[in-house]
């Protein structure tokens, strides 16, 4: 059975980039397009791995990620922070959240994105 | 006649010694016979007196001497010594030519044969050497009192030569100060007996400078006394005809001088013509000495002085109770408070709540004459604001108490503040700039690469247009920030057209009609008839209303209502917009046009605005010589309105 990824990004470019190359890759892709959607489909099913972004409309990744740590259903979720933001406070506050790794997008080419993801849910 | 004629005889030939004695004496004697009646003098009598034996033989002392108002007196010694008992007084005696002479008078009776009384001894002691040596002493004296009370020698100088003349009796006295830039000594100060007139040579005296070497200043020249006999019969002296009008004769004058250095010159007149008086000289000289070192002393104060009162630090002495004793001027300006209202209440209180344990802990550290330095604390105004002050403090235990200095830090914190936000601001610029620049990047990047990896036709060409979209998102970012940038340093170029308001505002709007459509809005265009065509930059004000409209659909909830108005007022455009959006608050309104501002509840609608379009559209309405205002309410919607000045054209 395929891992299960949960991909939450706005900017519909990004997403369909993501969502295309790690479907190619043989992964369970769901995408949500702001952080309220984020919420709602990390709770209605926990995947093995939520790719957050943190500017996104309606509910900011950082916050999204608060709840799900406060909710003894989501607190153990594994995530990645993928975000275009490179400020330091922003990592201090995704790593006292407790996230797996902080990943700068512009930085990554897909294949080196797939493959870190595969190495994580190996 | 006969019984004296006798008794002179007797005498004479009784006491030869005594008689020798008498003669030889330097005491004026004269011997008297039972009547107070002359029966001998001696050649000091006559010289003291004026009168000649001859003159006085027989005749009665008292009419002889004594000054009417001291008969009395005089007749109850007299009535005494010829008692039996010696008496002696000191008293003024009238010589021969009207004037009066200190003396002290010693009556000693002597008896006959008979051993009655038979007459008296008188002696003469003169007094006016030891009269005038008082009067010297009392000038110096007052001198010194002068000087002890006042703080510089132009306070001093009225005291000074009242002193001197009063002691003397002499009616006019004058001080002159050397004006080293000039090279003329001026006169400070001028004091005149009451009963004198002697206003003309006051007013000559007071208008008069000279220089080295001329009138007072060849006292300046010489560096020592000078006496000038009388100077009516002077032709050089220039005041002569104000000096005779007053009746004004012998001048003398003597120099105040630091090691040498003439610092001024003072001067006195008097009424009658008077020799030089060595004794007088001698002392004018040694006040001069105590004048001169009192106004090098005055003046090392006074330099010290005005360093601490030019100082633009704050400078004050504090006792070891924690009260100000002394502040200079810098206190009032910086603080506002007089220096008495500083001086009544202990410091600590106009410290900052925040900073006085600090502050306590510092005064303690003083106390045990520990110097203090860089401790900085807040103080507050009178204003109620507070300024920030850098201490250094130096404790004086014997006289417990604190000398310090405070230099005002406020405006060097704000400035470090300042820079510190204009830093972040930019540190938040350029990590904000980057994120906006990656996002479309990355979509580039990513785009590319899996157009790369498909064969398949119609995929690479979807993932090669969204591509170009991100790419066109890049570009119109980039030149969001350099028109930001032309605006803000007034490089860009406007090049004026005749526009037509109406007629722009339609064709933004057909460009955007299919965005509109999506959302399923409604938009309405109102437009006043008489719109006159204006010169304006066509480009430029297409994107002010491309942003505005733009913002207009994007931030009003699907099937909302949009209206734009345009109209005019007098000579100038109105034109606006007004939606059924989300709103802006009252606290983001306020800073809705500053650069990358964004309204806090934008992002829940897009995260893709850089904060730049607002910026961009206050900069061209302004730079299009108009204003722009925002009125909006949470939850209600939002109205843009700018105005424009109709600057030529006819109507469209």
């Amino acid at each position: 059975m395929s891992k299960s990824i949960l991909l939450a990004e706005d900017d519909r470019f990004l997403r369909r980039a993501c969502e295309t190359k790690l479907k190619q890759a043989g992964f369970d892709v769901r995408v949500a397009v702001d952080g309220e959607e984020a919420l709602t489909f990390a709770r209605e099913k926990v995947p093995d791995l939520l790719l957050l972004d943190l500017l996104m409309p309606k509910r900011d990744g950082l916050s999204v990620l608060a709840t799900l740590r406060g909710d003894a259903a989501t607190k153990d979720m594994r995530v990645v922070i993928m975000s275009n933001s490179s400020k330091d406070l922003e990592r201090q506050k995704a790593a006292a959240l407790g996230v797996v790794d902080y990943w700068i997008k512009s930085n990554l080419s897909l294949q080196e994105l797939c493959d870190r993801v595969s190495q994580l849910l190996k | 006649m006969e019984k004296q004629a006798s008794l002179t005889a007797s005498l004479r030939e009784h006491d030869a010694v005594l008689g020798g004695l008498i003669r030889n004496n330097p005491v004026a004697i004269v011997v008297l016979d039972a009547e107070q009646r002359v029966q001998l003098i001696n050649p000091a009598f006559e010289s003291l007196f004026g009168y000649p034996e001859a003159e006085v033989a027989g005749r009665r002392i008292a009419g002889l001497l004594v000054p009417e108002e001291a008969v009395i007196e005089s007749n109850r010694a007299a009535a005494s010594g010829l008692g039996g008992a010696t008496a002696s007084l000191t008293a003024q005696r009238r010589r021969k030519d009207g004037s009066l002479v200190d003396v002290e008078v010693t009556f000693v009776p002597f008896t006959g044969n008979d051993n009655q009384p038979a007459g008296a001894y008188v002696f003469y002691r003169d007094l006016t050497a030891q009269r005038v040596a008082e009067r010297h002493l009392r000038a110096q004296y007052a001198v010194i009192e002068a000087m002890a009370n006042s703080s510089t020698i132009e306070a001093a100088a009225e005291w000074v030569l009242r002193a001197i003349a009063e002691s003397l009796e002499w009616p006019v006295g004058a001080m002159w100060l050397v004006d080293k830039t000039s090279g003329k000594m001026r006169c400070i100060d001028f004091w005149c007996h009451e009963a004198i007139d002697a206003k003309p040579f006051e007013r000559q005296t007071r208008g008069s400078e000279f220089r080295r070497g001329v009138g007072p200043g060849r006292t300046w020249e010489i560096n020592a006394p000078t006496w000038i006999v009388d100077v009516t019969k002077e032709p050089k002296f220039s005041r002569r005809e104000a000096a005779l009008a007053a009746g004004l004769h012998a001048a003398i004058s003597f120099p105040m001088a630091i090691d040498g250095d003439v610092v001024g010159v003072v001067e006195f007149f008097t009424l009658s013509v008077l020799e030089p008086d060595q004794r007088l000289l001698q002392m004018f000289a040694a006040l001069g000495q105590q004048l001169g070192a009192f106004v090098g002393r005055t003046r090392a104060q006074e330099q010290l002085e005005r360093f601490f009162t030019m100082s633009g630090d704050l400078l004050c002495i504090a006792t070891f109770d924690g009260y100000f004793t002394r502040l200079n001027a810098s206190w009032h300006r910086v603080l506002g408070y007089t220096t008495t209202e500083l001086m009544s209440q202990p410091f600590i209180d106009l410290v900052h709540h925040e900073d006085r344990e600090a502050t306590a802990n510092v005064v303690a550290e003083l106390r045990k004459g520990q110097p203090l330095a860089l401790f900085e604390n807040r103080y507050r105004c009178r204003d109620g604001t507070y300024r920030w002050l850098s201490w250094t403090s130096t404790p004086k235990l014997d006289e417990q108490l604190i000398y310090a200095v405070a230099h005002d830090t406020t405006d060097r914190k704000l400035l470090e503040q300042q820079t510190q936000e204009t830093l972040k601001m930019r540190n938040d610029f350029v990590s904000f700039v980057t994120h906006q620049l990656r996002t479309p990047l990355s979509g580039i990047k990513w785009m590319l690469e899996l157009a790369k990896e498909t064969d398949e036709a119609d995929e690479k060409a979807s993932y090669v247009e969204d591509a170009r979209e991100s790419a066109d998102r890049l570009i119109s970012l980039v030149n969001d920030l350099l028109d930001a940038s032309r605006l803000e340093s007034g490089k860009l170029q406007v090049s004026l057209e005749p526009v037509r308001l109406r007629q722009l505002t339609y064709d933004v709007v057909a460009d955007i009609a299919t965005l509109v459509e999506e959302k399923h809005h409604t938009l309405d265009i109102e437009c006043e008839a008489d719109i006159p065509i204006s010169m304006l930059d066509p480009q430029l004000l297409r994107q002010v209303i491309l942003n505005l409209l733009s913002n207009a659909i994007k931030y009003t909830p699907e099937a909302g209502t949009i209206q734009v108005r345009i109209g005019r007022e007098g000579s100038v455009l109105h034109w606006s917009i007004r939606d059924s959006g989300i709103g802006i608050s009252e606290e983001s309104q306020k800073r809705l046009f500053e650069k990358f501002f964004r309204a806090d509840n934008a992002h829940t609608i897009d995260t893709e605005g850089t904060g730049l379009g607002l910026y961009l559209v206050r900069l061209i309405v302004e730079r299009l010589g108009g204003t722009i205002t925002c009125e909006s309410e949470v939850g209600r919607g939002t109205l843009f309105h700018f105005t424009l000045p109709i600057t030529a054209g006819d109507q469209v």
